[in-house]
């Protein structure tokens, strides 16, 4: 009889279920390759695919823990998800106006959002912390980091 | 004996300046990091940990090993001035330091706490210079199949991180090993790479610890109340005659539950915090003092505390077992270095590890003579807001993910285990399972493959061979002992707090 685990957890066993299909598709494309009928690359992606499978569909029938997920107010979920849209803005930036320009950019937005600084205050920490880690990493440890298209 | 010329070697060596200077940062950046809000020593060594290998692997083992019992003695000042405990083996420093706190002796609690570290770490240290050996030379009889049964035994460690839910814990594992598996198998096949030539090197372990622990932390971090929490008069950091002699004992116990309790991989700190302040307290003339201030329930957790952190070492080093979260870190450190933890690390770098040792002695002793009179100014760092706290760590930890390879793909690795990690946390879904077998998986699938290769495909290989077999019973009955350790110390640690806690790592 299928247990009454919390949604999370179903979803939880149907994606390991998922996962393990892929692992064993991949044994099987890996198979002919093998020394040994257990010895070779294949043999882990088929057990692992075996036990992801088995333990997925535990997930529905054995009885686990309930509880309540409690997420932030509206509030705070709106500057988790820009802080989170900032990272990736980051790591797009990064290629293109390189490490310099990048980091002073995001960091001056980082400190506006986590810590609602006044325009002003969230520069200067941006251009201090920027600094310090120019200092420490580019010219101390001599870092190689992204250049970007301006060459900075 | 020879034991005791090595290390004296390793002192010669610990003592250059780069070396005293690697302990020395160490300690302090971890005892500062341990301090911060949200961060406890697993994060603290997952953002430094990328910024070390700039070092060499001494001078950067010995600043990982500086962080990681320096974060342990920082997460005890939260615990004793604000009643914030880091983690959860902090829970029982809290009980009797935050009364010792508000009675105006916070300074005595946090002087005996660090005098309580200091011991147990250096009873742990020396246990470490003499079992460790001891155990490696014994390891260096493994074949396949033994190394197959360790692998195993270290497995079994997932029950303790597992949190509330063994299943999940077992999920998450596999999980973390599928991970691992991307890239080259142990043959030479590409695996799971999908026709995507970025992911035939596969993914770098440092972007998924740094993702799930420190990226992680920001975000949950900024769900959580950031006022700044006043501190009282903490009065003189020294403690009194009378404090140290109804000290002492409690030390030493601690110390030695604590000690004994880390040699077991699976037994967290938690656990023997927690015993070592019931067992202070059914051994006490006074027990109704506990809770109310009791020096002693300030010694014996932290004494227990350390001595487990540096137990901890023994397996780590001679079988290349972590018995913790932040050691399962330190593991994948040695690992970037080249270095293989377990039995041939004494052989094959027997200098590297002597100096590291040695270097832990060093750095408990730094961290007991610059904590006591830097007290104050630590707990004024407690009050740094998280709004500049936050950014920093986010931005090094793009810097960190970054340069393990200069590769772009590891810092959106970093991210997206960072996103990850976020809805783990939420769900409960625990994260350690999945960073131990990312670490250990190769390893478990090597020495299976190897051993299958023997025996011609024969799985008795594994239960014929005497010392494989031991191992084997070992892990089952070190299971059965985890898993009523670990019950025990849930339902203590729900009396303490009020409600369930997640008691893994």
């Amino acid at each position: 009889m299928l247990s009454k685990n919390m949604w999370s957890d179903r979803i939880g066993g149907f994606i390991s279920i998922i996962f393990g299909i892929v692992a064993i598709a991949e044994a099987v494309r890996l198979y002919p390759n093998r020394i040994d009928l257990f010895v070779g690359d294949h043999t882990m992606p088929g057990l692992i695919g075996g036990v992801m499978i088995f333990l997925g569909f535990l997930m529905f029938f054995v009885k686990g823990e309930r509880f309540t997920v409690e997420f932030a107010d509206r509030k705070t979920m709106i500057k988790i998800l820009l802080t989170i849209g900032l990272l990736f803005a980051y790591w797009i930036l990064l290629q293109i106006l390189g490490y310099l320009i990048s980091t002073l950019v995001i960091s001056m937005f980082l400190f506006k959002v986590l810590g609602s600084y006044s325009f002003y205050k969230s520069v200067v920490f941006a251009v201090v912390l920027t600094v310090l880690l120019y200092v420490l990493f580019i010219l101390w440890l001599s870092i190689p980091f992204p250049t970007g298209i301006l060459g900075i | 004996m020879e034991a005791v010329s090595m290390l004296l070697s390793g002192f010669v060596e610990a003592f250059t300046p780069m070396n005293l200077l690697a302990a020395l940062i160490g300690a302090l950046v971890g005892t500062l990091v341990g301090m911060l809000p949200g961060l406890g020593p697993t994060s603290a060594i997952a953002i430094l940990l990328p910024l070390t290998t700039v070092l060499g692997p001494t001078q950067g083992i010995i600043m990982l090993a500086g962080i990681y019992y320096g974060a342990m003695y920082g997460g005890s000042t939260t615990a004793i001035l604000l009643n914030i405990p880091g983690e959860v083996s902090s829970v029982p420093t809290c009980l009797d330091g935050y009364p010792l706190a508000k009675q105006g002796r916070g300074g005595a609690a946090l002087g005996i706490a660090a005098i309580a570290s200091f011991v147990a770490g250096v009873m742990g240290v020396i246990g470490l210079v003499f079992f460790a050996p001891l155990l490696a030379d014994q390891a260096l009889k493994f074949g396949p199949p033994e190394y197959f049964a360790l692998m195993t035994l270290a497995l079994t460690v997932i029950v303790s991180l597992a949190g509330n839910s063994i299943l999940k814990g077992l999920m998450m594992g596999v999980f973390g090993y599928l991970l691992a598996m991307v890239g080259m198998g142990p043959s030479g096949q590409i695996r799971f790479n999908f026709g995507i030539d970025e992911l035939s090197a596969g993914f770098d372990m440092i972007s998924i610890i740094i993702g799930l622990f420190a990226i992680t932390e920001v975000l949950k971090g900024m769900e959580e109340k950031q006022d700044a929490i006043s501190i009282g008069k903490i009065g003189s950091v020294y403690p009194s005659i009378s404090d140290l002699r109804k000290s002492s004992k409690s030390i030493f116990r601690g110390g030695l539950v604590g000690f004994l309790l880390g040699l077991l991989p699976g037994c967290s700190t938690a656990v023997s915090t927690f015993l070592a302040y019931d067992l202070e307290k059914k051994l006490s003339k006074t027990p109704e003092k506990f809770g109310q201030g009791a020096i002693e329930g300030v010694a014996a957790p932290e004494s227990a505390n350390n001595a487990t952190s540096s137990a901890g070492f023994i397996p780590l080093f001679a079988l290349g077992i972590p018995s913790s979260p932040p050691l399962a870190i330190l593991l994948a450190g040695l690992m970037i270095y080249g270095l293989a933890p377990g039995p041939v690390l004494f052989e094959q770098n027997g200098s590297f590890v002597w100096t590291v040792i040695a270097s832990m002695f060093i750095g408990n002793i730094m961290l007991l003579v610059l904590n006591l009179p830097l007290v104050g100014i630590w707990a004024r760092l407690t009050q740094i807001p998280f709004g500049v706290i936050g950014p920093v760590i986010l931005v090094l930890c793009f810097i960190g993910s970054y340069t393990v390879r200069n590769n772009l793909l590891d810092v959106f690795v970093a991210l997206v285990f960072g996103i990850l990690g976020y809805i783990f946390h939420k769900f409960r879904w625990p994260v350690v399972p999945l960073v131990l077998c990312y670490i250990l998986g190769p390893m478990l699938e090597q020495s299976f493959v190897q051993s299958l290769s023997m025996s011609g495909g024969n799985f008795w290989i594994f239960i014929e061979r005497p010392i494989s077999l031991s191992i084997l019973i070992a892990s089952a009955i070190l299971l059965f002992v985890s898993l009523i350790l670990i019950r025990r110390t849930k339902l203590r640690a729900k009396e303490a707090v009020g409600s369930e806690v997640d008691i893994a790592g």
